[in-house]
């Protein structure tokens, strides 16, 4: 009887405790974590207020006593990249600064982790290449207000860089013209992302022209299609057109080709938009984008469009392009980057840029004025780069430190590896050799940058007056990109729409990526289907227009038009 | 301090009336439960209050519990949206399919398994067919575009020869044969893994059952049918009910993986279409929303398979 | 007893119907057919593994391996990280297994009580949470005031018990265990402890070795848990070296916007499907150890002995 007491005595109290324990610690928890974001809160808002007086304190403290700084900093890297703490040059850029960083490194899947992280706000000092535009309003309070620190003394090199490419400084500010991060300018790189090629060999082979319009390229990719154009014998293996992508896609045919009747793309035109004589629109609705669709249609209907290309993921895309196992060429006309990254060592010589093409079914060709895509904004800036903590408590010391990494010669070791670890020579005042890879390194000269340093990635100004000798793949993407260079001319600044110098409020930046999920699900699909011929264009195309719409298109473009307005000065 | 009233009362009550039958330690069985407790307590109960921000709009400088209070906002958002039927019919069609062809296949492999009678060939099979659990969705998705591909897909094209698929078809990009390839390749995948625990049921089965069949001239089939089904009826039961509670648990990463834009119309399901609109801003409270929708969803069909099954076999979860 | 069982299926054998024949044949050729399908494409990625990625790629690789090589093999096994995250794995499956089982099977048992009045409601208790959570957000926010955040405590303890186990276990206690077992355990005055280690236990080999093999399974997949709750490489778990190295050869191919080296790109691939067999082939060692509890005849034995 006395155990049963007990028993019972034991998991009464038992329960009992369970319970308090309950509400208990569930209480602690929500006060402890309101009471965390208030302090931080308060933390934030000190630093804000109190920024001036702490700069010019500490500023003079670090430049006097050659005190070290230390600093904690994430940065997202190419998976290849090394780490910081093994590139020199980072080093030195350190001890000019007057810091000392703790880096915290992240290769993989960073967009899983970021929300989690900066949600529950914890976040080093430093953040490269960690955030986005979204993220600032997102979460409002968690990143240090930048423009109070870009001054003449403290960054010099930021402050140059908004004065001589003012892009930049659009680029980097708000809507409400505050800065959360600097952006990067690398000036070198070309102002078009898409070389269309074609195999020149096959046209040889064939006894072809290069073609120059939309019907001459038709009669080019039967005649691959039906001959055997590589001559292995075998004249079914010829894949005579590929890509990869459509909408925003760099290696899409819309990309190379809707140019041709006329249609000014920029930066990949994510989402279709582009911009005509002022007025944005979306290619995916308009006229031409029908008869593009019907051309494409056409052309797949003739068994010269790759049947894997749409399902074909971009490993696939580039393993065709690299030929069969005799050393074959498998396709005639693919986008690419460039030749040596497309087709491999054994087969880019055989590849040469396919210039603009004239739309000329049923019209005279000329009757559109032919352009090309034109991404100099895209592959030359972007923003981004560097973030600072709110609460960072050496806020002076972190945007020196920043500021160094947009030092002319900095910027270049910053995009090519630094001249004390070999990737770098300085040939002059303003003039530098990127160096080749040493052999043991074992690597081409592309993708060496990306092992040995932030590349592409990183910040950095790199002065347009600065003489860069770039290595062989660079100079190769210049050279092809030469057949696109009288179509590129031809764009002007209301014809051009760079999206991502517009500007909205996070009310329309939410409201559109709701619209745009459900616009994507129109277009995405639509064209797929049409091109393998599952469903008529002409029949389709009235109701196809208006579901677009309905997904809340006209919205869209209401909220773009005028942030594209604002752009222009209107 | 109710509860413990209660607890008191009905511990009484055995005591009083059924004290021969059970044993009495009832406080032994909270001691061997309190670990369990304690830990789905701190990990997954302390957490809960972040379900609010599906009503919230979500603030840094306030947290989570702090922010503007917006009611039924995002869920209207998603109910309004031209995106939600498709997605749910989507989602539920994936859904149904792979519970109707996945479901019963892992049981009659384990009952196919359990009656090889050549040891060694049992062993093989049985060490075989759960190996393809180890594949990471990554691959598997990669080896279906490879082996399903137009022209030159190994599977494809033994499939269209034998005249499963039509010539014609582009298996891999077409919106009428996603559903099967989705499914078939994931019963693929989870088959043998998921008969481990019939298998480990049937060997539960006491021999002495078989002999007694045996006696009785009842042949294979019918053995099979009396006795190793009836032995593993609860266990299919208890994991069809946990598969019911998952129908709106459409796995991300594989229909990600899978979705082009040919069969974007049948591979749209819920959790692709949010992380669709989450990944351009980090829209917390619409992903907590649909989050929420979904588990009510699967809560109720949870509870009500649980109810069928219990009127009909007495095996329940709860 | 061996020789009346022995008996017994001879007099069967012998009078094995018709019947009987066709359905042992159905059995065969279904389970020759069950392996060939689940065994060509396990195939499929042992050739991948080994041949030229473009020629996989572009489907030319069926049956035997093309232009064999061992980069992906040795992309893998050169990094010096792969090591511990290997043994870093082992700690993880060892002590999180463990600690996992001495969780789950009390709670089973105590769940699986029809006299435990309150086993309802603490059922629901559980299932509740299969369903309803607050969000990884505020679990982060929970970790960190644990101060639990990049440790490897953590990375054991983030799945103490898994209530789909947990059910599994319960079920199978409540349904192949004998109530008359327990009636005697009553009669001679048996605590809940004692029976439970005497009785219990001895008669669960099988869904303990199911459950050892789900949780073990799961700690050396555990990818997810590892990326949000620890951002200490020294810690890093296997399956996260594995998904550094397959990024690090994804970038040959997935154009970096510079020269990828014809090398790089015709042997990238292959590290993918290398990866596969470098983290499935510990598992495959282990299980044929576990597999044995599942013949026939373990329980039997245990009532008996």
């Amino acid at each position: 009887m006395k155990k049963k007491v007990l028993a019972m005595l034991l998991s009464a109290a038992m329960i009992a405790s369970m319970l308090v324990g309950c509400g208990g610690s569930g209480a602690t928890q929500s006060d402890s974590s309101s009471s965390d974001a208030a302090a931080s809160e308060d933390a934030s808002g000190e630093t804000a207020d109190g920024a001036s007086d702490d700069a010019a304190a500490s500023d003079s403290q670090a430049a006097n006593n050659g005190e070290t700084v230390k600093l904690t900093g994430l940065a997202i890297l190419h998976p290849l990249t090394q780490d910081i703490s093994e590139m020199e040059y980072v080093k030195e850029i350190e001890a000019e600064a007057g810091v000392e960083i703790e880096w915290e490194i992240i290769r993989a899947d960073w967009d899983q982790v970021k929300s989690t992280r900066f949600a529950s706000g914890d976040i080093p000092d430093l953040l490269f290449n960690a955030t986005t535009n979204a993220d600032y309003q997102t979460y409002k309070g968690l990143f240090l207000e930048l423009t109070p620190y870009i001054t003449e003394e403290l960054t010099p090199n930021i402050v140059t860089m908004f004065e001589e490419e003012p892009d930049t400084k659009a680029l980097a500010t708000t809507l409400e013209g505050e800065i959360y991060a600097a952006p990067k300018f690398q000036g070198k790189w070309p102002d078009t992302n898409t070389v269309m090629f074609i195999n020149q060999q096959w046209l040889d082979n064939l006894g072809l022209e290069m073609p120059t319009t939309f019907s001459e390229l038709k009669d080019v990719l039967i005649a691959f299609k039906e001959q055997d154009a590589n001559g292995n014998g075998d004249a079914s293996d010829e894949v005579p057109l590929d890509f990869n992508g459509w909408f925003g896609s760099a290696y899409s045919l819309p990309g190379a080709w809707m140019g041709g009747m006329g249609i000014q793309l920029t930066n990949q035109a994510r989402n279709g938009y582009f911009a005509e004589g002022g007025e944005v629109k979306n290619y995916a609705v308009d006229e031409r984008y029908k008869l593009f669709m019907k051309y494409v249609a056409d052309l797949y209907a003739n068994g010269v469009i790759n049947t894997n290309a749409v399902t074909n993921d971009y490993s696939m895309f580039q393993s065709l392009s690299r030929g069969n196992e005799a050393g074959d060429a498998m396709v005639g006309v693919v986008p690419g980057w460039e030749e040596t990254d497309k087709f491999g060592p054994e087969l880019y010589s055989q590849y040469v840029a396919l210039p603009p093409l004239d739309y000329d079914i049923d019209c005279e060709a000329g009757t559109y004025d032919t352009r090309w895509k034109h991404d100099f904004s895209d592959l030359n800036m972007s923003a981004n780069r560097v973030a600072v903590k709110a609460d960072c408590a050496n806020p002076e010391a972190a945007m020196r430190f920043i500021d160094r990494f947009y030092d002319q010669t900095h910027s270049v070791e910053v995009l090519f590896g630094g001249i004390a670890d070999g990737n770098l020579e300085k040939t002059g005042d303003n003039s530098y050799q990127v160096l080749d890879p040493p052999a043991e390194a074992n690597t081409d000269p592309g993708t060496w940058k990306w092992t040995s340093t932030f590349a592409d990635n990183g910040p950095m100004y790199i002065r347009r007056a600065s003489e860069v000798n770039m290595p062989q793949d660079m100079t190769n993407a210049t050279n092809e990109r030469k057949a696109y260079a009288d179509a590129l001319a031809k764009a002007t600044t209301e014809d051009m729409y760079p999206d991502m110098f517009m500007k909205y409020s996070s009310e329309d930046e939410n409201n559109m990526a709701l619209l745009q999920a459900n616009i994507d699900n129109v277009i995405n699909n639509q064209w797929a289907v049409w091109m393998v011929g599952e469903q008529d264009i002409d029949s389709t195309w009235d109701a196809y227009v208006q579901s677009v719409y309905d997904a809340g298109l006209q919205e869209v473009l209401d909220i773009r038009q005028a942030a594209f307005d604002t752009y222009l000065g209107k | 301090m109710a509860k413990a009233k209660k607890v008191q009362a009905s511990g009484n009550k055995s005591f009083g009336f059924r004290a021969g039958k059970y044993l009495s330690h009832t406080w032994q069985l909270w001691v061997m439960l309190l670990p369990a407790v304690v830990y789905i307590f701190i990990f997954c109960y302390i957490p809960m209050y972040g379900v609010q921000l599906a009503f919230r709009e979500y603030s840094f400088a306030t947290g989570i519990t702090g922010g503007k209070w917006v009611g039924f906002k995002y869920f209207e958002q998603y109910f309004t949206s031209n995106m939600f039927w498709p997605t749910l019919r989507n989602t539920f069609v994936l859904s149904f399919f792979s519970i109707v062809v996945g479901f019963p296949a892992p049981i009659i492999l384990a009952m196919i398994i359990n009656q090889l009678r050549h040891k060694k060939w049992k062993r093989v099979v049985q060490t075989t067919v759960y190996i393809p659990y180890f594949i990471s969705v990554v691959v598997m998705v990669s080896m279906i575009q490879v082996l399903f591909m137009n022209d030159k897909g190994v599977i494809g094209n033994f499939l269209k020869q034998i005249g499963l698929v039509a010539q014609t078809t582009n298996i891999v990009g077409s919106a009428s044969t996603f559903v099967p390839l989705y499914v078939l390749t994931g019963v693929w995948q989870s088959m043998g893994w998921n008969s481990i625990i019939y298998i480990a049921a049937l060997s539960s089965v006491d021999t002495q059952l078989y002999d007694a069949c045996k006696i009785d001239g009842a042949n294979r089939w019918q053995t099979m049918w009396n006795i190793d089904f009836p032995a593993i009826l609860p266990t299919v039961m208890i994991l069809l009910i946990m598969n019911m509670g998952n129908v709106l648990n459409v796995g991300f990463d594989k229909a990600f993986l899978m979705q082009n834009d040919l069969n974007r119309s049948a591979s749209q399901v819920i959790s692709t279409y949010v992380y669709q609109v989450g990944i351009k801003s980090s829209q917390f409270s619409f992903g907590t929303a649909v989050g929420l929708f979904n588990t009510v969803v699967n809560f109720v069909f949870l509870m009500v398979t649980n109810w069928i099954s219990k009127r009909s076999t007495g095996t329940g979860l709860l | 007893m061996a020789n009346t069982k022995m008996k017994s299926s001879d007099t069967f054998m012998k009078s094995s119907s018709m019947a009987d024949k066709i359905f042992g044949a159905a059995v065969i050729l279904l389970s020759i057919l069950i392996f060939v399908i689940i065994v060509y494409p396990l195939w499929f990625v042992v050739i991948a593994s080994i041949s030229n990625s473009n020629l996989v790629n572009q489907g030319l690789v069926t049956f035997w391996p093309k232009d064999i090589r061992f980069y992906g093999y040795e992309q893998v096994f050169q990094d010096s990280r792969i090591w511990t995250g290997y043994m870093n794995t082992i700690i993880y499956v060892v002590v999180g297994t463990v600690l996992n089982m001495v969780v789950t099977m009390p709670a089973a048992y105590a769940l699986s009580r029809r006299d435990f009045k309150q086993r309802n409601g603490i059922m629901m208790y559980f299932v509740f949470t299969m369903y309803f959570s607050g969000g990884l957000v505020p679990l982060y926010m929970t970790i960190s005031s644990l101060h639990l955040i990049s440790t490897k405590t953590i990375l054991i303890i983030i799945v103490a018990v898994n209530t789909y186990n947990l059910i599994i276990a319960r079920t199978f206690i409540a349904n192949s265990i004998p109530e008359d077992l327990y009636e005697a355990a009553v009669l001679d005055g048996c605590s809940h402890f004692n029976y439970f280690i005497k009785v219990v236990l001895p008669l669960s080999k099988a869904v303990i070795s199911v459950l050892v093999l789900y949780y073990a399974v799961f700690h050396w997949n555990d990818y997810f848990n590892a990326l949000m709750f620890n951002s200490n490489s020294d810690h890093a778990p296997l399956q996260i070296v594995l998904r550094e190295i397959l990024l690090l050869n994804q970038a040959f191919s997935s154009g970096s916007g510079g020269v990828q080296g014809g090398y790089g790109q015709s042997s990238a691939d292959q590290v993918k499907y290398a990866i596969i067999i470098v983290s499935t082939v510990p598992i495959l060692c282990v299980y044929p150890f576990i597999q044995k509890y599942f013949e026939k005849g373990v329980m039997i034995g245990a009532v008996k002995g």
